[in-house]
């Protein structure tokens, strides 16, 4: 098909291959966010995270299969396009069954690695088969466009952003499991309304597709299969056994939120000794275990949370105290409150699925006891309320980071911003109480104490070791923090709790040599006094807090709201020393999340250039056509600037928005529309004869770098808005950046397209690998050095492209 | 296994020197309690997997958790966690009065089974919530705990005799970082020692060998 044909093809011929991309476009990204959701629930969230890249790398290989068979792409181009709708549609339900019936697991054993990263491979193989079919339907559509490239371009984005807003909407009503036949469905109108002869002919083929679907799901439910080392995994067990079963789940964009009733659950984390819980029911988010609530209904029944570690931080308090929790996500912490004849319990937590459970499953919610929905972080900063004391529950958890579990996650409350705003919530002589277990070496509590210490310092306390006390037993080690120095009183207080309760103290302004490191006994530095807890308090509290910090063998520098990765605790020197000490069982102990990423980096880097240099060596025309490098180079610029720019945007709307799901809706939806209207204008920019880039990314650097400069104070103003008006900001934000954006990838592919179109289908390729790299190099930079580090390397990377604009092929002049 | 992998030092960890522990596992055939795909991998010193997501331990941490009891022949003991009935068999060879329980059902009797099979009949194995303990087999002059709640059992507490010690191994999700052992004294207090695998230096990312 030339250029001429599409011109002159009828409307609806020339629309039904941008309505054809639209509808696969908005099925992939559904499809893309649904599988991110099924994984969140059968594995660890790492691995949901490499879903962005496993789509951009099915994007990233369609090219190449283009490239590779374009001469039979460009002959039946029509019946082409179809067949892979048709294909996208049936493989987004059926490679989900394929998949779910390869055992993969997260725990990696030095006898089994090899056999399980080749089945984790062929797990993740499966799975980019829908994106590359889907990106095959788009990249072809593109290659037949030609002067329409940049609104079928358009369409594609528009099509994404249909579908990242749809998606959330779409997992409020359906079940994970069922999610990839509902994007399969609504990919199916593409194969209708393919350009491919009759109507009747494209019903067949739907028919089909619809029949052979129909009958694997008859054979095969869709069913999530839980990682067999997840908790998730030994509830089915103990379901299968009939010693336990789910009474109640809650399913949402954000979570799947179940309620597991047992005899055989007591967990009761910070319970020091003494008296056994109550029955309980278990709260299980995304498969893990997140909170217990106790099946009891009045206070005198909750005596045994007295006998939890962070009771002890009551005993600082005055009568009638008001209570915040932040992030709560059981009953115990409301039970031991109202253990203390509480002025006011605000329960603060961010997800609805666990405030639904808690008012229809607690009976601790009751008069003085209010449930909040709202991000901790979004509360704390723009409610006025003041308290007596803090618990930042959703801080407090087991050895989360020894094997990097949540590194990937960020978490704006506890970053040295977050623990600043709750500071500023308290009542003068209230505290802030949170807790994590025991490491060995210790990493989680350091950063804890870093970041405490540092967020004194911003609100003016020049000493931060008189604010802060920290006691443990043998498993869990709490701190407490004040804004106010402590008084003489708590700190005789804190002495009397932690004798009656056989606590440890760790560390309190006076604590005495013979008090550390008893009854239970930890190991510290040879020749020092106490354990490394007390060693690493008064390193961080002296003028060596920074040699210190950097010496440290874990990564505990304060989490900061620009490197929000309070989990992460990984660093390069650290996979030497394990290896050192423990041979091949290094990997069991290594700080999982900034390896998953490097690692991630590194196989896209190698895929990419192998699936980029394939179709050179198997194309004659190609490989001696002129323009290869600076398209390559531009291609891939813009396709890591876009993505990136794109990420760290991400991070700072989750600030603004408070809600991550609802913050990545909207961004990536604002994104992808206002970048889709920059392609319908430069459509007619290149109708008009304007062909420049240079100015166009002049301005995008320049927003680009107000925005990265503003935008933490934005968010920190407009949070007080109600939900529409931070959305609305949200998008006022990203609408000059988007649209700058939008112009650069419509803008080279028109001008390849006149001069080379054989590139066209190599150089979507390479723009999908560059994005593939992105996502993880992102993530990199942001927990390394800070998401501002990868903003500016986005804009460096948009200058570059500017600057390979016009080395890119051209027509000659006649 | 045994001369070079646990009583030896290797890299930075302690080697494990109680002689009797050390016999105990070179007595103990630990193919007879892995799956049958898995016994060629038997005598390495990792974990290995048996099924409905557990794994029998490394064998230098079984040897380790064995000798922090402190066993000197004679006592009763109670493991909470049978997994693969290694452990068991480990104790066995130490003390006649071994009591196991293990909550999950088909493991249990896999456990059960491969005990018997190996000549360790006299190990009492029970189905059930470990939890609670065994307050009919009770009380314990040692206890080694595997399950997590958060706590330590209070039930198990009030089984443990005087003098007696609980070894818990605690960890991330996937692995045991220490060892802690804790000591009921004389008086019915707790009194509380980790023991690390490893012997981290973590100011400086090397590891002391001692």
């Amino acid at each position: 098909m030339t250029a001429q044909s599409v011109l002159n093809m009828s409307w609806p011929a020339r629309q039904s291959v941008a309505l054809s991309v639209a509808l696969v476009s908005a099925a992939v990204l559904g499809f893309e966010i649904s599988l991110m959701r099924m994984l969140l629930v059968a594995s660890w969230h790492h691995f949901a995270f490499v879903v962005i890249s496993i789509a951009m790398l099915g994007f990233g290989v369609s090219g190449t299969f283009l490239s590779v068979f374009r001469g039979w792409f460009s002959r039946h181009g029509d019946g082409a396009l179809l067949a892979l709708a048709a294909a996208t549609a049936a493989a987004m339900p059926l490679c989900s069954l394929l998949a779910g019936h390869m055992p993969v697991e997260a725990r990696f054993l030095p006898t089994l690695l090899w056999r399980q990263l080749g089945m984790w491979l062929a797990y993740w193989a499966v799975l980019t088969i829908p994106f590359l079919l889907g990106a095959s339907v788009i990249g072809l559509g593109l290659m037949r466009s030609h002067e329409r490239m940049p609104a079928v371009y358009g369409a594609n984005l528009l099509g994404s952003a249909g579908g990242c807003i749809a998606a959330p909407l779409v997992m409020h009503i359906v079940r994970p499991e069922w999610l990839p036949l509902v994007w399969g469905v609504c990919a199916m109108p593409a194969v209708l309304w393919a350009p491919y002869r009759t109507v009747r002919a494209r019903g067949a083929v739907a028919a089909g597709c619809a029949i052979i679907v129909g009958v694997w799901l008859c054979a095969d439910r869709p069913r999530i299969q839980c990682d067999p080392y997840k908790y998730a995994g030994h509830l089915e067990r103990l379901a299968r056994q009939g010693s336990a079963s789910c009474i109640a789940t809650v399913i949402g964009p954000r979570s799947v939120v179940g309620l597991w009733r047992s005899e055989v659950f007591h967990d009761l984390p910070f319970l020091s000794s003494g008296v056994a819980p109550p029955p309980l029911d278990a709260m299980v988010i995304d498969g893990h275990w997140a909170g217990s609530v106790l099946r009891i209904t009045e206070t005198p029944q909750a005596a045994v949370v007295d006998r939890t570690l962070v009771a002890a931080a009551y005993a600082m308090c005055g009568a009638r105290p008001r209570v915040l929790l932040l992030g709560e996500t059981g009953s115990t912490n409301m039970w031991l409150a109202l253990r203390h004849a509480p002025e006011s319990v605000d329960v603060v937590q961010g997800d609805p699925g666990v405030i639904h459970m808690l008012r229809r499953f607690s009976s601790v919610v009751r008069g003085n006891v209010q449930l909040v929905t709202a991000e901790p972080r979004h509360f704390v900063e723009h409610s006025n309320g003041q308290y007596d004391l803090i618990q930042l529950v959703s801080l407090q958890g087991s050895a989360v980071g020894s094997a990097g579990m949540a590194g990937l996650g960020q978490d704006h409350l506890a970053t040295v911003e977050g623990i600043t705003a709750c500071l500023r919530r308290l009542s003068p002589g209230g505290l802030i109480v949170t807790g994590r277990g025991i490491q060995t070496p210790p990493r989680d509590s350091l950063k804890l104490l870093g970041t405490l210490i540092e967020a004194l310092r911003r609100i003016g306390v020049n000493n931060p070791q008189d604010h802060i006390a920290m006691f443990r037993d043998y498993q869990w080690v709490c701190i407490l923090a004040s804004a106010s120095p402590w008084s003489a009183e708590q700190i005789q207080s804190m002495r009397r709790s932690f004798s009656e309760r056989e606590l440890t103290p760790v560390y309190y302004p006076g604590i005495q040599p013979g008090e550390l490191n008893q009854p239970d006994a930890l190991p510290g530095p040879a020749g020092g006094v106490g354990d490394w807890y007390y060693h690493a308090a008064m390193e961080l509290f002296s003028a060596r807090a920074e040699r210190f910090i950097a010496q440290w063998l874990f990564d505990i520098r304060p989490a900061t709201d620009d490197r929000p990765f309070f989990h992460d605790f990984g660093k390069l020197r650290l996979i030497g020393a394990l290896r050192r000490t423990l041979g091949d069982l290094w990997l069991t102990r290594v700080e999982l999340a900034f390896l998953f990423v490097l690692g991630t980096i590194a196989a896209v880097a190698v895929v990419g250039v192998v699936m980029t240099i394939a179709p050179l060596l198997l194309l004659p025309d190609l490989r001696h056509g002129r323009g290869k490098t600076s398209t390559a180079a531009y291609f891939a610029a813009i396709g890591l600037a876009y993505m990136v720019l794109e990420m760290t945007l991400l991070s700072r709307m989750t600030h603004l928005i408070g809600d991550p799901v609802q913050a990545a809706s909207v961004t990536i939806a604002g994104f992808l529309v206002f970048s889709s209207a920059a392609s319908l204008v430069a459509q007619r920019l290149l109708k008009k004869g304007g062909r420049s880039l240079g100015g166009i990314v002049v301005a995008l650097v320049c927003v680009a770098g107000v925005e990265l400069a503003l935008l933490g104070r934005l968010a920190h103003l407009a949070g007080a808005l109600p939900l529409p008006g931070r959305y609305g900001m949200a998008l006022l934000a990203i609408a000059p950046l988007a649209f700058l954006m939008g112009f650069p990838m419509p803008l080279a592919l028109w001008r390849v397209d006149r001069a080379q179109p054989s590139l066209i289908p190599w150089a979507w390729g390479v723009n999908g690998f560059a994005s593939v790299l992105a996502a993880p190099a992102a993530t990199a930079i942001g927990m390394a050095w800070g998401f501002t580090y990868a903003g500016a390397a986005a804009m460096v990377l948009y200058l570059l492209a500017a600057a390979v604009f016009r080395r890119l092929p051209q027509c000659q002049a006649p | 296994m045994v001369e070079t992998q646990i009583a030896a030092p290797v890299d930075g960890r302690d080697p494990v020197k109680d002689v009797a522990v050390l016999r105990a596992m070179n007595s103990v055939p630990r193919h007879a309690f892995v799956p049958a795909d898995m016994q060629r991998a038997a005598y390495g010193d990792t974990p290995l997997p048996i099924g409905h997501g557990q794994t029998i331990s490394q064998p230098y941490i079984v040897a380790l958790m064995t000798e922090a009891l402190e066993l000197k022949g004679g006592e009763k003991v109670l493991e909470i966690g049978t997994g693969s009935g290694y452990q068991a068999a480990v104790l066995a060879q130490l003390t006649p009065h071994v009591c196991t329980i293990e909550i999950v059902e088909a493991l249990g009797k896999t456990a059960q089974k491969a005990l018997q099979d190996e000549g360790y009949a006299d190990v009492k194995c029970r189905v059930g919530d470990g939890y609670h303990g065994w307050k009919e087999e009770g009380p314990f002059d040692g206890i080694i705990v595997t399950c997590a709640a958060g706590h330590l059992p209070p039930p198990l507490w009030e089984q443990l005799k005087p003098g007696g010690r609980i070894v818990v191994p605690v960890g991330g999700p996937f692995d045991v970082q220490r060892l802690v052992v804790i000591t009921k004294t004389p008086e019915g207090k707790r009194r509380s020692t980790t023991i690390t695998d490893v012997r981290f230096v973590p100011m400086t990312g090397e590891i002391s060998r001692p």
